[in-house]
């Protein structure tokens, strides 16, 4: 008698080696950069060994940004699973989609017009902004369930996020030298962030993940529609709010420290996809580390491609992700997943 | 209905849609006069009849011609951009999309932004002057970048959401390049180049509003000779070359006319945005016509920047005419959006 | 589940109920409907256990809102509905999953996803998230794709198969949840008739297996070859509810659907068979 195709031990193993792979990645990401660093050198230098002028690049400078781009890169690696998952949209992003533009625009209120700059208002505007896109987008997203609409709701993504960014623009335009501040934090980098707001952000992050990682056992059943998922006996509202509030917080936290950044959420669930298939309480785990790990090695290759200058992950990531989005454009049909 | 006929062009007219082009030319009359007689220096009606006819003060003259400037210029690039969105609609059947989704004003946006952060490298590479450059590299831009989303869509013909999502992609590859640059600039550069993003009517070019009038004149006309066949195209490739519109040369001279438009009016006002998505689907509610017609379009895009750009003007704080239509069109768009999506579920 | 006792399971199909049973599901005065409109009214309804039950009725009547307001789709406004006894409110969600299977109209499922995993989803009810994949979780998605004769598609995606097999593959899944009580929602639409006939054979297979179906269909001629009981909606009610032979004639056919038919025993076994004349 055929068997039910069986996958947990696979799962194992795709999230075993994803989780390697964040592992070389940071390593990578330790060693790698205007100055290469040898990899036994970087591990003395993170084992508290001699304060040479190598391992001070390492923890003060190079350990810092990785750590941030690693918890970035989880945290819309993740969001952006749950947003394909829930809004059944093949190219659901946080940053394509506006969730991390309305963070931005949050920020932009607060700091430009309120004049705030605490980090701890500053996440939490950050919060708001995040919330008050993804369920705008959710709650339209939901009513999306045929091909047309897939595209309908991307180009209201888009637009979401275009019209959010003019916002936030007009806010700078108001005030000159804000300016400055505002175009490096709007490109998106992992570099050179405030380590207090990461700090800050830290614990909201892990709550995101925990939330992601539990919704993902509903999305197991909303992928074949409310009714059916309610037939399974899956609390339909309660995982839509889990839902929301996952992606705010992750999108949110994410972008409060390294400003928007696009694509990790739509290239890391797209490479997870390959690996898990459909089954969501696998897939947001090693969407998750997909993240970190391309948000890593963007980071990293930002900083060898442009010498002397760098390249923003955030950009690097736009470079890397607009090819995949136009591989997913261009095939026959765009299915609703 | 009515029949008009103006030479060759016949032309079948519902009284809805006489009335309330009236009405919208009326608004556009009603505003332009607004918008020369009054403005920041307060000048009577007198010296500004008197400027307009050519006979006043120099001062006044250079005020005058500075509020005809803007106001041709509104009316000129609303007018495109609404043509523009109605063309882009109607092959696309799809009311949210606007030539931005073709990648026009993205990369209209990224070449201008490089010319004015690095205006040698630009300038050699188009062999031009620093002003000039800046205006045909938009131009360029613009075109170049909807070249090759058309090239990338084209699979043995353009479908809709195919061409909307690879839209999308060069979009925000596009984007991210503007962002880049804009790192890179100086600090006075990336103020201008960040009020430029926005759109704005302020500092609309005199020697431009010649050139790109004879351009949306054109192209106008070319929409009325295409009418009938994109009428046809709004119900789907299939119906119209049943009806006997086959898509062969339609599509692409509607995409080339929707694209020159929008790539002329972001190189004379900088990317303004959902005025090409907001007019054709506003006129389509007003004047009932039968989907979104690049005429009604462009009476209506007209209409509605100039409205927006007085009030632009109006606010206590100086606003490039960018913002308010994304304010005001933003909620309009999830509107449409809203609806759309319900009418496609299964 | 130790917390519920299991009156059927696929492996030991129980003897058929004899009609004197409490019903599967009971509604009493069920007024349902959407945004403002009121679909079902007043409606009471006994649905007989171990038997097929058809819904008929003219478009727009009520038939897919009564099958939802059963399944708990739909929340009635007033009224109650109860499954084996118990009233629907009182059941948690994964409870009720466990004794009620619902297959909506046309689901869509995501690109790629096998029947395999489709038939595994069927499990869920039965496995809160912190309990690992079983061998009897297996064994059970695998019989339900057995029944339903698609056990060979098992890694095919679904976007791949015909309708029927689709049609086949989706009943899997509510096969595997091992309901009491399974309401299909006109499971045939979009079948030629050969995929619906395999469609129907397999309803009467796990009647055998001592489940109680309802099922929603819009061939009268197939309703009254296939079911047990039919029920006829007008207007948010039920209009006359028994066997086949019993409730479909022609005066009822021509109040009901304005229909003016003929109504033929069939020659295999006598069941009426309607022969549509026009519009009457």
């Amino acid at each position: 008698m055929p068997q039910v195709p069986r996958a947990r031990g696979r799962t194992v193993v795709v999230l075993a080696s994803l989780a390697a792979l964040v592992v070389a990645a940071t390593l990578l990401s330790l060693a790698v950069g205007a100055r290469s660093i040898p990899l036994p050198d970087v591990l003395h230098a993170l084992t508290g060994g001699h304060a040479t002028d190598d391992a001070v690049v390492v923890t003060s400078q190079r350990l810092p940004r990785t750590l941030v781009a690693l918890g970035a890169g989880a945290a819309l690696g993740a969001a952006g699973a749950l947003m394909q998952g829930h809004v059944r949209n093949p190219l659901a992003d946080p940053g394509l989609f506006g969730v991390n533009a309305g963070a931005a625009l949050g920020v932009a209120v607060l700091v430009f017009v309120l004049g705030v700059d605490a980090p701890g208002a500053v996440v939490a505007a950050a919060l708001v902004g995040a919330a008050a896109a993804a369920s705008v987008l959710f709650v339209l997203g939901l009513r999306s369930l045929q091909g047309g609409a897939v595209v309908l709701l991307a180009v209201l993504g888009t637009s979401l996020a275009a019209f959010l960014g003019a916002i936030t623009s007009s806010f700078v335009l108001l005030d000159r030298q804000t300016l400055d501040v505002m175009r490096f934090w709007q490109v998106g980098s992992v570099a050179g962030r405030d380590t207090s707001a990461a700090a800050l952000v830290l614990p909201l992050v892990v709550c995101g993940l925990v939330l992601a990682l539990a919704n993902g056992f509903s999305l197991r059943s909303l992928g074949l529609g409310e009714d059916v998922a309610r037939t399974l006996g899956t609390r339909v509202v309660r995982a839509r709010v889990v839902g929301i509030g996952a992606v705010t917080l992750l999108a949110g936290a994410a972008t409060a420290v390294c400003g928007p950044i696009s694509f990790v959420g739509l290239v890391a669930p797209h490479l997870a996809r390959r690996l898990t298939g459909h089954d969501y309480a696998a897939l947001v785990p090693a969407a998750a580390l997909a993240g970190a790990a391309v948000l890593l090695l963007a980071d990293t290759a930002g900083r060898i491609v442009a010498p002397p200058g760098e390249l923003q992950a955030g950009i690097v990531m736009a470079v890397i992700g607009a090819p995949i989005l136009l591989a997913v454009a261009r095939r026959r049909r765009v299915v609703a997943l | 209905m009515t029949g008009l006929t103006l030479g060759p062009v016949g032309l079948r007219v519902r009284r809805r849609a006489v009335v309330a082009s009236l009405a919208l030319l009326l608004v556009v009359v009603g505003l332009g006069a607004l918008g020369l007689l009054t403005g920041p220096l307060g000048l009577p009606v007198d010296r500004v009849l008197d400027a307009l006819v050519g006979s006043g003060s120099p001062l006044d003259q250079l005020v005058v011609t500075q509020r005809t400037d803007r106001l041709l210029g509104a009316l000129l690039v609303g007018a495109a951009l609404g043509a523009a969105g109605a063309l882009t609609q109607s092959i696309t059947r799809n009311p949210v999309a606007s030539p931005d989704v073709l990648g026009v004003t993205a990369g209209a946006s990224a070449f201008a932004v490089a010319a004015s952060v690095r205006p040698d490298d630009v300038q050699a590479l188009l062999g031009l002057p620093a002003q000039s450059a800046a205006v045909v590299g938009t131009l360029v831009g613009g075109i170049v970048t909807a070249a090759v989303v058309l090239l990338l869509a084209h699979r043995g013909g353009f479908d809709g959401y195919r061409l909307v999502l690879v839209g999308l992609a060069v979009n925000a590859l596009a984007l991210a390049v503007v962002a880049w640059l804009l790192t890179r600039a100086e600090s006075e550069d990336a103020a201008v180049a960040t009020r430029w993003l926005v759109g704005s009517l302020d500092g609309v070019d005199h020697g431009l509003l010649l050139p790109f009038g004879l351009l949306v004149g054109v192209c106008l006309v070319t929409c009325l000779v295409l009418a009938d066949r994109l009428g046809a195209m709004r119900l789907g490739p299939d119906v119209a070359s049943t009806l006997g519109a086959t898509s062969g040369a339609t599509v692409p001279a509607a995409l080339a006319v929707s694209v020159l438009l929008a790539a002329g009016a972001t190189a004379v006002a900088g990317p303004i945005s959902l005025v090409a998505f907001a007019a054709p689907q506003v006129a389509l509610r007003l004047l009932g016509t039968a989907g979104p017609t690049p005429l009604a379009g462009a009476l209506t895009g007209a209409a509605l920047l100039l409205a927006a750009d007085t009030a632009a003007q109006a606010l206590p704080v100086a606003l490039p005419v960018g913002i308010v239509t994304s304010v005001l069109g933003a909620p309009f768009l999830l509107f449409l959006v809203a609806r759309s999506l319900r009418r496609t579920r299964g | 589940m130790a917390d519920h006792p299991r009156t059927t399971t696929l492996h030991e199909p129980a003897a058929a109920p004899t009609p004197a049973a409490a019903p599967a599901l009971r509604a009493r005065g069920l007024t349902a409907g959407y945004e403002g409109r009121i679909v079902l009214e007043k409606l009471d309804l006994d649905v007989e256990a171990g038997r097929i039950t058809t819904v008929l009725g003219p478009n727009g009547c009520g038939k897919s809102t009564l099958l939802r307001t059963l399944g708990r789709l739909v929340r009635p406004r007033e009224g109650t509905v109860e499954l084996l006894g118990r009233p629907l409110p009182a059941l948690r969600p994964r409870e009720l999953a466990r004794r009620l299977a619902l297959l909506p109209q046309s689901p869509v499922a995501p690109e790629g996803m096998t029947v395999g995993d489709l038939a595994e989803r069927g499990r869920q009810p039965h496995r809160p998230w912190y309990r690992p994949w079983s061998p009897e979780d297996a064994a059970i998605a695998t019989e339900a794709m057995t029944s339903t004769g698609v056990a060979d598609l098992a890694s095919r995606p679904l976007d791949e198969l015909s309708g029927g097999q689709r049609q086949r593959a989706w009943i899997a899944m509510t096969l595997a949840q091992q309901p009491d009580v399974l309401l299909l929602d006109e499971p045939t639409t979009h079948l030629d008739l050969a995929h619906a006939v395999d469609v129907l054979d397999l309803v009467v297979r796990l009647r055998s297996q001592g489940i109680t179906v309802v099922t929603v269909l819009h061939d009268l001629s197939l309703a009254a070859r296939y079911s047990d009981t039919v029920v006829v909606l007008q207007d948010g009610r039920v209009r006359a509810q028994g066997p086949p032979a019993d409730v479909l004639d022609a005066g009822l056919l021509r109040e009901v659907f304005g229909l003016d038919a003929r109504v033929y025993p069939d020659p295999v076994d006598g069941r009426p068979t309607v022969v549509p004349v026009g519009h009457a």
